[in-house]
């Protein structure tokens, strides 16, 4: 009999957009040029990894998908998504505390950013996009598998909201694919909706309308206690 | 023209017969799987009473032959899918539907497997019957002898008389199984039950399992393992080739040596048998072959 359960999952206190662990994405729309970006995954404010994005009209994929918690990071034209379309920044590894940024090197006289295979990745010119100062329109999305007392707090303003995720119910059959995850408006002015109630595992979208630097906290765990009774149902010999 | 008759009763057939089915034993083990869903098993026999009835049409039927299980280990492994959270559609557009969905997370580090070992060796009872004729060969030697074998027509095995016992035995030991990869912390057993929506149907799925355990038995260990078919090829080739009913030494000692001579034997040119519904008839002719 093996099992082996993913702790980290469940010791997660905390996930912010640049505090990126397994519980956190982020999601930036590109723009509509066609450019060659660098990438750089920093880890607790110190840069761990480095990556090129290239947006060009000849790729499909309207959605390009980032591990910045993987070890070996894409070279130059294995990471491509399509102009006006967008970014997951993600973590399928254990690992916390990761941010990114998209840099846009000078312009080098070859237009497009086109480049070669195994050329350094460019990490310095303006910061297109930064994950410790979330846009307008980019998104921060977050399943919470503990249940409790949250807060979620925009760093930049201060402003913070509580909310509660609530027990899993063991007779009520959770598919947490089809759960509709609630949006979360994080204006200037305030985080709305506030104070609400989500279910275990349950989606939740904050959609950035201003800057942004989100923090969720697990403030106190709903322990509950163990549940003991079970139904079995028992085989009749077939007539 | 036969030169030497000599015929068995029903009753002495039967004797010989029970040479025949004491001298018969049988072990095997397979193991096979089937997506997220395996099964095993090891078995050991042997075969107790059963009779013996002549018919006219020149065969016999071997009636109600027990198969006594020494053992039969019986076992089903799984792999539980679908301990993951995140899935949920990020983003939604119109007309194309989700184009971005939250990455899938393991509760646990693999999908867990499970295995359940049952002990059915006292608790299913089965039997064989076979439908045979007579049929003579002739082995070469040294020493050359003619031999009488049955040989099979059909073989049955009786589906096996399965207890309802046995259901509640194989689905206590995987609901056990099961219950215990789940920490008994509250936070994660309640998400955890509450992502299976019920432990036996889970299993129940997975296995494919209907109402009927004799029948889900059955159709595994006779089916998908071929358990039956392996059982019935094992008993008609005793019954056709390792231990034949009768055997006579050719030559035949008609009289054994003594002080002064040595033995008489006789050649058997030929050997011959037929069954009616009272005796086994062998019919030898004297000569060589």
């Amino acid at each position: 009999m093996k099992a082996v359960l993913n702790h980290t999952l469940f010791n997660i206190r905390e996930v912010g957009t640049d505090r990126l662990n397994m519980l956190g994405v982020i999601v930036h729309r590109m723009g509509k040029e066609e450019e060659l970006l660098g990438g750089r995954i920093l880890q607790r404010g110190k840069e761990v990894g480095r990556f090129a994005l290239q947006v060009t009209a000849r790729c499909e994929q309207p959605t390009c998908k980032v591990d910045i918690g993987a070890r070996r990071q894409p070279l130059r034209h294995e990471l491509q998504v399509a102009p006006g379309g967008h970014v997951v920044f993600q973590v399928s590894g254990s690992g916390q505390g990761y941010g990114v940024q998209l840099v846009r090197p000078p312009r080098d006289g070859r237009g497009d950013g086109e480049a070669d295979v195994g050329s350094p990745v460019p990490v310095a010119g303006e910061t297109v996009f930064d994950s410790r100062k979330l846009g307008p329109g980019d998104l921060f999305a977050v399943t919470l598998v503990v249940p409790g007392r949250y807060t979620v707090e925009e760093e930049l303003s201060g402003k913070r909201v509580g909310f509660r995720v609530t027990r899993a119910n063991p007779d009520k059959p959770l598919r947490p694919a089809r759960l509709q995850p609630v949006e979360i408006h994080v204006g200037s002015r305030e985080i709305t909706p506030a104070d609400f109630e989500i279910g275990c595992t349950q989606g939740q979208v904050y959609a950035v309308q201003d800057r942004a630097r989100l923090r969720i906290r697990l403030e106190e765990v709903d322990r509950g206690t163990v549940r003991k009774d079970r139904t079995i149902r028992r085989w009749t010999r077939a007539k | 023209m036969n030169h030497i008759t000599a015929a068995a009763s029903g009753k002495a057939v039967n004797q010989l017969f029970s040479e025949i089915r004491d001298n018969f034993s049988f072990a095997a083990s397979d193991a096979d799987g089937w997506g997220p869903f395996g099964a095993y098993y090891g078995v050991d026999f042997h075969l107790e009473n059963g009779s013996v009835v002549l018919y006219d049409d020149n065969t016999v039927q071997i009636k109600e032959l027990d198969i006594k299980w020494d053992t039969l280990q019986f076992g089903v492994t799984l792999d539980i899918p679908g301990f993951k959270v995140g899935g949920w559609c990020i983003l939604w557009l119109p007309i194309i539907g989700c184009v971005l969905e939250f990455p899938e997370i393991n509760i646990f580090g693999d999908d867990p497997d499970v295995d359940i070992g049952l002990d059915l060796s006292g608790l299913i009872t089965s039997e064989i019957s076979a439908r045979a004729r007579p049929n003579i060969e002739y082995e070469v030697g040294p020493p050359a002898r003619w031999q009488l074998y049955l040989e099979p027509i059909t073989v049955d095995l009786d589906v096996f008389d399965i207890p309802d016992i046995i259901g509640d035995l194989l689905e206590d030991a995987l609901v056990d199984a099961v219950g215990a990869l789940i920490p008994d912390i509250p936070i994660i057993k309640d998400l955890i039950l509450a992502i299976l929506g019920g432990l036996v149907d889970l299993v129940r799925d997975i296995l494919d399992l209907g109402d009927d355990i004799e029948e889900w038995l059955s159709d595994v260990l006779g089916v998908s393992l071929g358990l039956f078919d392996l059982i019935l090829t094992a008993v008609a080739q005793h019954l056709l080739e390792d231990l034949p009913l009768y055997e006579l030494d050719d030559p035949f000692e008609l009289l054994g040596a003594t002080a002064s001579y040595g033995p008489v034997k006789l050649p058997i040119a030929d050997l011959t048998a037929k069954v009616d519904s009272k005796e086994l008839v062998l019919a030898a002719e004297i000569g060589a072959p």
